[in-house]
């Protein structure tokens, strides 16, 4: 029983070594776009972007310098659609994208391991009918690699690396309102492209962790609140699927600034988890952001009855240097409650547009124990990353 | 005229252009001693074919006669402007208005420009000369740089400031002037740009290393390598010298931190948290304004002084070598600016500790 538990255990939280990226720039309040709703068909960002955002990748956050100079960016907007043409179609809305992913553990150390990872390879189909596009459905589906936890143990056979992550139908009476019901990401704190961040792994709303529910989405200019009930993923065993809630609200203040806070609680036969969070994203002058989330966990095993909490903070800049190119620097924290010891992770990262479609990225990692039982030197972690999509 | 010789009928059957005609036609006049007229029509063909080098070489040969013309003089000038020797151009545009405009252009410097008539210019092409050395000294002024002699750069300014002011008062074009004036205004501040000019600021960070902390037995001599990780913040002040392109600074911070520690081997058993680590960290430091003035890339060479409360577990038997130490390192940092706050990050190393150091945190321009 114990060993099944563990294993199970193992599985619910595989995503926290799971390499595929949910991508999604709540960084870009730096530009002014203070709602994901504005460039992603989902609410709350992640998954396809839809024309408009499509067209802000081409001519504000990609990098002129591959274009010829005379090239009017109306043209090179034109060009962000599916395969660089202009949608025809007015209900459809295909998309693919690719990310590959280069890793240097223990960078500069005698110990150093390089791999290379393809962390998605997905297709993506959108539909949207009726006024103002207010039914929408997405369907994505594609290659994820096998955790990393499982690889050549049996468990890697239950876990298929063709899946969908997210498919859902929407409804929105109104640009206020909407109502979403499918797999999708819960709905809690900043939604980072990290998702290894101690802000996504330690809530376990990382990468794989969509759950099947419902979700309602309110959007004003001054607040935008969302609530998400779900039941789990089904395509799991029953008794992995973490069932809950979670909630997140966000006050827009002075413009370029949100505040927000949120709440999750889901349970399945072995986990108990609560978490809160509250954050910040501002952003400063010429397409450049902060972004600041703090947060409880607290977690209850069911089977070996124990209880923990921990803590997690993710302080991120994003810094337009030139349009294209991006210096990101983070700096997370990560703390159980049990012991004196945290973690504290470090990293700057350059984010390069070079043209649309096409997103390069460079990440170092500086990972630190304060540990009182064994003190080790710190550790390097270098990721190249490309991402390409159509 | 030239036409009435055989050869010169030879020629002309051969000849298939229009330029080849008029070339023929100077050819044999040239040959039959050419006249200031013919010379002038060939640099201005020589031009015309932007063979620029001939119209010098032409006015070289026949400078007597051609230096009394001034529309030999404006051809040359021009052939000196397009080969952009300018300063020889404004010699000889100064020489035309001086030899031939004289009454002119004294009637024109003497009256205010209130009570200047066109009439006193009108039959002269003054207007042009004085656009054209406004512009020439312009584009002197443009092309100087930090080595240029200071006298040169201020003439080249205020005869371009000068000639633009005698262009206004014969009613050449303003938006013409305009536009070198825009570039004499760009230029002065690319110039004031370049100067390094001093500022105080402040700094707050957060900041984390490793130090290597070792114990000693006093017995023995056997020494224990022990790790401590620290983190804390550093509040500090500097000053700095900027131009456009880059800074320099030299700054300090006082250092208030928290260290866990116990040993890298299992040789001993040493474990302690929440020791108290102060230190002062110091030093120069240049940054790069790499990709624009706000996003600036960097060096900064910290000297550092730490001072650790590490627990001496008896310390009849043990002793710590160097609880307090200066040591030296590097930072590769980057810094972000928006307005008076910049955002700083900073990743290096401090020798011959293990590990790395790094910091984040905002600085404050006064």
């Amino acid at each position: 029983m114990f060993n099944k538990a563990l294993f199970l255990s193992i599985i619910s939280v595989f995503s926290l070594f799971l390499t595929k990226n949910a991508y999604a720039y709540p960084n870009f309040i730096g530009h002014g776009y203070n709602s994901c709703i504005t460039c992603h068909y989902n609410p709350f960002g992640n998954g396809p972007i839809n024309d408009y955002g499509r067209a802000v990748s081409a001519t504000a956050i990609s990098s002129r310098g591959f274009y010829n100079d005379s090239k009017p960016e109306d043209l090179i907007g034109k060009e962000s659609g599916f395969f660089f043409k202009e949608a025809t179609s007015k209900h459809f809305r295909p998309s693919a994208s690719y990310r590959g992913l280069l890793l240097k553990r223990n960078f500069g150390e005698e110990s150093e391991k390089t791999e290379y990872i393809h962390m998605q390879a997905d297709v993506n189909l959108v539909t949207k009918f009726g006024q103002n596009d207010k039914f929408i459905t997405s369907v994505s589906f594609g290659y994820a690699p096998v955790p990393r936890s499982l690889q050549n143990t049996p468990g890697a056979d239950s876990v298929k690396e063709y899946r969908t992550r997210e498919h859902y139908i929407g409804y929105r009476p109104s640009p206020e309102w909407g109502f979403y019901a499918g797999l999708m990401d819960k709905t809690y704190g900043i939604r980072v492209v990290e998702h290894t961040s101690y802000a996504r792994t330690t809530p376990q709303v990382t990468m794989d962790d969509q759950a099947h529910g419902v979700t309602m989405h309110f959007n004003k200019p001054q607040f935008e609140a969302g609530v998400n009930v779900f039941v789990g993923n089904l395509t799991q065993d029953e008794s992995l699927r973490m069932k809950g809630a979670a909630g997140t609200f966000e006050y827009t203040l002075f413009e370029k600034n949100r505040l927000g806070l949120s709440a999750l609680n889901q349970s399945n036969d072995y986990l108990k988890l609560t978490a809160y969070a509250a954050h910040i994203r501002s952003g400063l002058d010429n397409g450049s952001s902060i972004i600041f989330e703090v947060g409880k966990v607290d977690k209850e095993t069911k089977m070996i009855v124990s209880e923990k909490t921990e803590y997690y903070a993710n302080f991120q800049n994003h810094i337009k240097a030139t349009r294209g190119t991006y210096i990101l620097n983070s700096v997370e924290y990560y703390k159980n409650a049990i012991d004196k010891s945290y973690r504290v992770r470090f990293g700057p990262s350059i984010q390069y547009f070079p043209i649309s479609k096409v997103e390069l990225r460079v990440d170092l990692y500086n990972t630190r124990n304060f540990s009182q039982v064994v003190s080790v030197k710190d550790r390097w972690d270098l990721m190249a990353q490309i991402h390409l999509w159509l | 005229m030239g036409f009435n010789g055989p050869d010169t009928l030879v020629v002309v059957v051969m000849m298939k252009t229009k330029y080849s005609l008029i070339a023929a036609f100077l050819l044999s006049s040239s040959v039959m001693a050419a006249t200031p007229v013919e010379n002038i029509k060939l640099m201005q063909l020589y031009l015309d074919k932007n063979q620029l080098e001939k119209v010098e070489d032409l006015y070289d040969e026949e400078e007597d006669s051609l230096s009394k013309n001034w529309m030999a003089l404006e051809r040359l000038a021009i052939s000196f402007e397009r080969r952009e020797k300018f300063k020889e151009a404004i010699e000889v545009y100064r020489k035309i208005i001086t030899n031939f405009n004289k009454p002119a252009h004294d009637k024109v410097i003497t009256t205010p420009a209130g009570s200047l008539e066109a009439s006193a210019y009108e039959r002269t092409k003054l207007p042009l000369y004085y656009y054209k050395l406004a512009f020439l000294n312009t584009q002197l002024f443009g092309k100087t740089h930090e080595y240029s002699p200071d006298n040169e750069r201020i003439r080249f300014k205020k005869n371009a400031e000068g000639f633009i002011a005698l262009s206004r008062k014969v009613k050449v074009d303003d938006g013409d002037l305009k536009l070198l004036e825009e570039l004499l205004q760009e230029k002065m501040k690319r110039d004031e740009n370049m100067q390094y000019k001093g500022s105080w600021y402040a700094t707050l960070d957060v900041l984390s290393w490793q130090d290597r902390v070792i114990l000693v037995s006093n017995g023995t001599g056997e020494k224990s390598n022990l790790l401590s990780t620290a983190i804390g913040s550093c509040v500090g002040l500097g000053r700095k010298w900027e131009n456009v392109k880059y800074e320099f600074d030299l700054e300090g911070c006082f250092a208030v931190a928290t260290a866990t520690i116990s040993s890298e081997n299992k040789a001993i058993n040493y474990q302690q948290s929440s020791v108290s680590v102060k230190g002062v960290i110091a030093g120069p430091g240049m940054y790069f304004k790499t990709f624009s003035e706000n996003v600036l890339l960097g060096v900064h060479l910290p000297v550092k002084y730490r001072q650790g409360d590490w627990t001496n577990p008896d310390e009849t038997l043990y002793s710590f070598e160097k609880l307090k130490t200066i040591e030296m390192g590097y930072f590769l940092q980057s810094k972000i600016k928006v307005k008076k706050i910049s955002l700083r990050t900073r990743i290096g190393k401090v020798f011959p500790n293990p590990g790395s150091i790094w910091s984040i945190g905002a600085i404050y321009d006064f």
